[in-house]
């Protein structure tokens, strides 16, 4: 997938402790952890923004193995149930915190990582198109997974490519995660051209950050929704950032007000913003706003990428072609995942989706063909850039509790529970230990009865959010 | 206790789910819960229930539970 040879003297990544290395030393160090590694198995890579992440991701795509991305600060049980469900054969991990009784053997080692083999056996090679598996939910633990082609990252990837102008002289800090599908598609697409990645572990409300991101000449910056309020508190206008020319933002609807701002000053200092919409299900993009158009079309997702394309179903499926009016969102194009796996069988299934994607997203389109959101048609929250499932929480909180409905917006999840047993000072710590999410999104309200309808369903309506 | 330290307290205690005794080691990313969106949140709370606007050096400058203290001290004038 990637080429590395072609760019051998550019320099791939700089870190804050000054190091920096080369496309060619990556290709050697990919090349000698691929030695060790059995090709088409499945390995669990914990990431963080570092060169030996980046050196277990990009050996395992090239390599022809099928790499599950996690955040390597997942929740232990979570980790331990994602190992029992799919039994990886090796784990790429930082050597801190290995357990060598539960893990496995250290086989190879780079720096601050250690290649583990478990000892699972691949009794099938999985299949020559699996590339990436990516969670559905952010770090809740959640088995679900989306399957990724090698297809998908480069259709996607390119596509990237085209639309932001991104060439070798680009120099992205990385303000998101690799594991997840966001910041992994800035890796991508910058991979692909040669570029330098600004790779550092701190976080952009760390000082640190920014130092490092100025010393090193960053030209862009990427984020969620949260992240353009937090810059938007550090009065990030006033900050001196001379070599940066582009901001973009997925992940989440960023209010218009905030937009604005984000745009207009971008406009005064030379930064161009770039909002664009995408879901892991689509590898990560699907649509951009160009930014000639971000004001007038203010609060619209855009059009589709290149080589992808939007339109809009009823609820009887058939395609909406007039404007103005709501249907569900559905998106065509390369970069549309192979399907979901909940279990190791699932990971050997075909293309399930046919480069097709409904989105759950309810939209509609302008007359000059902008689309913009309208609402979610599945139970679905996006927390912190993250798809959260209603369902799957209520499926965690019912190992404890005898009866809950969960509902709520894209900034709070309410849980109602009838059940007495437990308080909320309970339920909100196995919450936000489960699914690290910030503590305060939570709220839970006791009540005597979950209002159903004759037939037994759940009247959502009847629970308020507010 | 004075009404700033219990303004103060309960900001942190709300924000991460704490009881009073737990306040005193809580530090920035040493403590797993406080991470940057805790960060944010701790921040805007505060700002509130004390009436004060932090700059953007005072967000990187808070660290921890106790350090906290003497910055809005030094800072606003505060006194714990």
């Amino acid at each position: 997938m990637f080429n590395l040879q072609s760019f051998a003297d550019h320099i791939v990544s700089v870190h804050p402790d000054g190091t920096h290395h080369t496309y060619g030393e990556l290709a050697q160090d990919t090349q000698e952890l691929n030695g060790h590694l059995q090709a088409h198995a499945l390995v669990f890579c914990l990431c963080e923004n570092n060169y030996e992440s980046l050196v277990g991701y990009v050996a395992m795509v090239n390599h022809g193995n099928v790499a599950l991305m996690l955040d390597a600060h997942i929740e232990e049980s979570a980790f331990d149930t994602l190992c029992r469900t799919y039994r990886p054969p090796y784990i790429w991990r930082p050597v801190n915190g290995i357990r060598e009784d539960k893990d496995g053997k250290v086989v190879y080692r780079l720096g601050s990582y250690a290649l583990i083999s478990t000892g699972e056996v691949q009794n099938k090679p999985l299949p020559d198109e699996l590339s990436v598996l990516l969670t559905t939910s952010g770090s809740t633990g959640s088995p679900k997974l989306v399957r990724l082609s090698k297809k998908n990252l480069l259709s996607n990837a390119q596509s990237i490519v085209e639309y932001l102008h991104i060439t070798a002289d680009e120099r992205p800090i990385t303000g998101l995660p690799m594991y997840y599908s966001f910041g992994l598609s800035i890796i991508n697409s910058h991979l692909l051209v040669g570029a330098t990645l600004l790779m550092t572990s701190d976080s952009y409300v760390q000082r640190e950050f920014w130092v490092f991101a100025n010393e090193q000449g960053f030209t862009s910056f990427s984020g969620i929704p949260y992240t353009f309020e937090i810059l938007k508190k550090l009065r990030f206008w006033s900050m001196k950032c001379p070599t940066l020319k582009t901001l973009t933002q997925a992940g989440g609807k960023l209010n218009n007000e905030l937009l604005q701002f984000f745009i207009e000053n971008g406009r005064e200092k030379g930064v161009t913003f770039y909002l664009m919409y995408g879901q892991t299900e689509a590898t990560a993009r699907m649509s951009y706003l160009p930014p000639e158009q971000s004001l007038s079309k203010l609060g619209s997702i855009g059009k589709g990428i290149p080589g992808g394309h939007f339109y809009l179903q009823d609820d009887d499926g058939s395609i909406i072609d007039v404007p103005n009016v709501v249907g569900e969102l559905v998106y065509e194009g390369d970069n549309v995942s192979l399907g979901y796996a909940e279990n190791p069988e699932d990971l050997y299934k075909q293309d399930e989706n046919h480069g097709i994607l409904h989105t759950g997203d309810l939209a509609y389109r302008d007359d000059d063909g902008f689309y913009y959101i309208a609402g979610r048609k599945k139970r679905f929250l996006k927390l912190f850039g993250n798809r959260v499932s209603l369902d799957y929480i209520e499926t965690l909180l019912k190992a404890y509790l005898k009866e809950c409905v969960c509902v709520g917006n894209d900034s709070q999840l309410i849980v109602y529970t009838t059940d007495d047993e437990f308080n909320a000072d309970m339920i909100i710590d196995f919450l936000v230990n489960r699914t690290k999410i910030l503590r305060s999104v939570f709220s839970v309200r006791h009540i005597n009865q979950i209002p159903r309808s004759d037939t037994g369903k759940i009247l959502y309506k009847e629970l308020p959010i507010e | 206790m004075s009404n700033t330290l219990n303004t103060y307290n309960a900001v942190f205690r709300k924000t991460f789910g704490l009881s009073e005794e737990q306040l005193s080691q809580l530090e920035y990313k040493v403590y797993p819960e406080w991470n940057s969106m805790a960060h944010l949140a701790l921040i805007s709370a505060l700002e509130e229930e004390l009436d004060i606007n932090f700059e953007a050096d005072d967000i990187f400058a808070f660290k921890s539970y106790d350090q906290g203290k003497d910055l809005l001290h030094e800072r606003f004038g505060l006194n714990f």
